[in-house]
This record gives C-alpha cells, structure tokens and sequence, in this order.
C-alpha cells in the first residue's frame, strides 16, 4: 500500500533516511519524539517536498505520478495542515462532494453532529481538537483504501480519542484497506497497530510488531554484579542506573528461565522506545 | 478543478462586504458623479484583486500541504487560479460596464459615450488581467506576508526600466514625442487586437512562471 525505500531528505540541522513499508490489511504506527522527524516522512510519502534520494509508491505508483484516481484512495490527516479556517463544513461538504466519487455525505454529516461539529460556523474559530476531528471525519469520509494520518488524536480529549480510534477499528473492517498513523500519544498506537515502526533523529531505529513487542520485549532491571554475570547476546540497549543497569531484550523468557531472580518489566512502547533511543548497545 | 472552484466561491463569501462597499461605490461614482471610467476601471480590477485573496485562504493557517493531498495537481491548482481570476475579473467588468450603459442611457447620453464607455472597459479589464499576471506568480512564490513588499518592489523594478528606456532614448537621439505620433497613426482596431495579443501572451507567461513555482514548492 505505501513503500518508503531509502528515502532522504536533508536539511541543514536535520537529515531524513528512511525505509517503511504498510501491508495492505495492516495499521502500521509510526512514533517518535517531537523532531524526530515523523512529520517529515509523511511529507516525503505524500511528494509534498521534494527528496533527495530513495523512492516513496503509494498504492503501487510512484509519488510523482500519482493520479486523481490514486488520489481518490487516500484519506490524509496532517499534524498542521487543514482546510482553510474561513471555510464552514457545509462548504467542506459540498468540496468533498465534489473532488471524491465516492464521497458519503449521510455518514459524514452523521459523524459530524456526533462529534459536536458545527456545520455553520468558520473553522478558524473551531479549536484544535475540533479541527483534528474534522480532518480525521473528511479522511475517512470517502472510502479510501489508504489512511495517512499524523498526529490524528492530538488535542483530542481522551473520551473523543476513544471514539476516534473505534472509528478506526470499523474502517479496517471494510475490504482490503491499510494504514499509517502516528501519535505521540503510546496508548493509542499499542491499542491499534499491527506493526510499529520506531524513528529518531531521521531513522527508523526499530520495527517490530506490536503483539511482539508487547509479549517479547522487556526491560531487565539489574545489580552490577548482575549484569557482569548476564547472557548478554540477547540485550538490545543498556542504560546506566543508579541501582545498577536497566537493559532491553526482547527475548523475555530466556532472561525469565535462566535467570529467574532477576527483576523484569514486560515492554510497552514508551519503555522500549526510551531505551532505543537513550540506551547504549549492551 | 470543479472541487476548487466551488472551494474559492465559497471563499468569497467571506468578502460579502467588500461586493456591497465596492457595488455602493460605483453606482455613487456612476451616480453623482460623471467619472464612468474610474468607477468601470475600479471595480474591475478590484474584483480581480479580491479573487487573489482566495489563494491567501488556501495559505491560511498552513493550508497548502493538506490541500496538495486531496486528488488535485499543483498545475489544475495553478490553472483554477487563473480561470478563477479571469471569471472574477470579467463579472466585475460586465457588471460595472452594466451599470455605465445604464446611467448614460438614463442621462440621455450619446452613442459615443457607450463607445467610449466600452474601450474604456476593456482596457480596465486589460490591465486588470495584467495585474493579476504580475501578482498571481508573485502571491505564489512569495506568499501573503511578503507579497505586498514583492508586488512594490516589481512595479518598481517595471517604473525604474521605463525611466532608464527613455533616458537611453535621449541619449541615442531618439525622440519619444516622434514615437508617440507614429504610434497615434495606428488605427484603433489594429491597437485593441495588439493590446489583446499582449495581454494573452503575458497571462499566459505568468502561467507557466506559476506552474514551475508551484511545481518546486515545497510544503
């Protein structure tokens, strides 16, 4: 559905150099700390600046040759980025109507009133959750077989994020679909994805699956002594303590068997994604 | 472009008030005063500036990127603000030349009045659409915070060539006042269908400045 192979993008304080992949069927999750360089890589998926080198195809064509028709099939919420505040979302909707086939305005409307959006009322006076969910509705409005969406839930409150992301559940349930989301927000990514793809400092530093990386991974939390003793070969990241070492695996029940007084925390992606990026290699 | 089209109409609703102030304008201008070209010319050109606002809303709050998703070219962007433009512009001139044919006939003017009325319309429309030739690309490439400063320096770029143009001309001992009388013997058809060339040419050159700006943006 969407490829980034070797993607490069440079700028004078900051370098992109990526590769991600979204299996159709699949919500792959993208996280990583503000300027990481998350949004970054949505644009460069997206041609919205230019690269400079690697390749990004969304639904097998090249960004630079996506058609309307290809255009059509996506649905893109952008961290900030959306329709003109001096634009209502009756006027939304007669765009929407206009620019996708398939656009379902009984739905959308529906949704609209769900989420409290008022339907005369300029979007530049709506606040940013508000505005969050009004592109979050529009992209999945159309039936898109791909969703980009960054930074979907932010500024959302926590009842409005639940509701958003079952909304997310339902649209992965209709036909062969597949999407790519990014939060800063952990919870919602671990609750949701399939595959996660961790990024710092322009580059992909880890991708696993979720269910892996919630049932494999842990955190070892050991003396000095215990760590000169440790089966290091499985150890992905070490962290200086003061008790001692804090040291990722992602081999748990191989730490669990062999040493079983060992303290272990099992992972979840904010400790896992401490770890990688402000651990050593063990 | 049908989408974007109904996008930028729906824009201009945001400018209800300047329609009423300029229409207001006019028909006073038209009204109590004899001043038809001013009122015809103004309106014009204004219609075409207000259109511009549009690409200033689509810019609004960082607009672009998200625009640049939805199934539309940067070039169908471009041409859309072109046409849109144009179409703005031309009902400002109908609609002001409307209203010029009407006060004279309701003055009891002459036909020639309506004739002069009528080139007086089309050269306001012609240097409307030069306007906008200068100001699209410009509005594009430099955005709404440093347009203002980029349309200035331009036509100040344009005034300072003229200057130097005629001052090369004297210096070679060529006498502007000579051109002039030669220029005065083209006939008016022969003026009208040259203007008109010009001004498609250059919208046209303005076009595809446009084009390769948006293509190289980056958002």
């Amino acid at each position: 559905m969407l490829v980034l192979k070797n993607i490069e993008k440079h700028y004078s304080r900051f370098d992109l150099n990526c590769s991600l992949e979204v299996q159709p069927g699949c919500i792959t999750g993208l996280i990583g700390k503000n300027g990481a360089g998350k949004t970054t890589a949505f644009k460069a998926a997206l041609g919205l600046i230019q690269k400079d080198g690697g390749s990004a195809e969304i639904l097998g064509k090249p960004v630079e040759k996506l058609d309307v028709d290809a255009r059509r099939q996506m649905g893109v919420v952008l961290a900030d980025s959306g329709f003109s505040g001096y634009l209502m979302v009756k006027d939304v909707i007669q765009v929407m109507n206009s620019l996708y086939p398939t656009f379902q305005k009984e739905e959308f409307v529906r949704n609209c009133e769900r989420f409290q959006l008022p339907m005369d009322k300029k979007i530049k006076e709506f606040s940013t959750g508000m505005k969050r969910k009004l592109q979050f509705l529009t992209a999945i409005s159309h039936n898109a077989k791909l969703l980009i969406l960054d930074e979907p839930t932010s500024g959302m409150d926590v009842i409005a994020r639940e509701e958003l992301l079952d909304l997310l559940r339902e649209y992965m349930e209709y036909g062969e679909r597949a999407i790519l989301i990014s939060s800063h927000i952990s919870s919602d990514l671990e609750g949701l994805c399939d595959d996660l793809y961790m990024i710092d400092n322009g580059r992909i530093i880890m991708h696993e699956e979720t269910d892996i990386l919630l049932g494999n991974y842990a955190v070892l939390k050991v003396t000095k002594e215990q760590y000169e003793k440790l089966d290091r070969k499985y150890l992905l990241r070490c962290r200086e303590e003061k008790f001692g070492y804090s040291c990722l695996t992602a081999q748990r029940q191989y730490y669990q068997e062999n040493y079983p007084e060992i303290e272990l925390e099992k992972g979840n992606i904010d400790e896992v994604m401490t770890m990688m990026i402000g651990g050593k290699m063990a | 472009m049908k989408g974007m089209m109904i996008k930028d109409f729906d824009l201009l609703k945001s400018q209800k008030s300047f329609f009423l102030a300029a229409g207001f304008f006019v028909v006073f201008f038209l009204g109590v005063t004899e001043q038809y070209q001013f009122a015809i010319s103004y309106l014009t050109i204004m219609c075409g500036l207000i259109a511009l606002v549009t690409i200033s809303y689509d810019e609004y709050d960082n607009g672009f990127p998200f625009l640049f998703t939805m199934p539309i070219s940067r070039k169908e962007y471009v041409k859309g603000k072109y046409v849109f433009y144009i179409l703005i512009s031309a009902l400002g001139w109908m609609l002001s030349l409307l209203l010029g044919i009407g006060t004279v006939i309701i003055r009891g003017g002459e036909k020639e009045e309506i004739m002069i009325l009528f080139f007086t319309a089309a050269g306001a429309l012609g240097i409307g659409m030069l306007i906008g030739a200068v100001a699209v690309p410009i509005q594009f490439k430099f955005g709404s915070d440093k347009r203002q400063i980029a349309i200035i320096a331009s036509f100040a770029v344009v005034f300072v060539v003229v200057y130097l143009g005629e001052k090369l001309m004297e210096i070679g001992g060529i006498e502007t006042s000579e051109i002039m009388i030669s220029l005065s013997k083209i006939p008016m058809g022969m003026w009208a269908a040259l203007g008109t060339a010009a001004v498609i040419v250059l919208v046209l050159i303005s076009y595809l400045i446009s084009v390769r700006i948006m293509d190289k943006k980056e958002f």
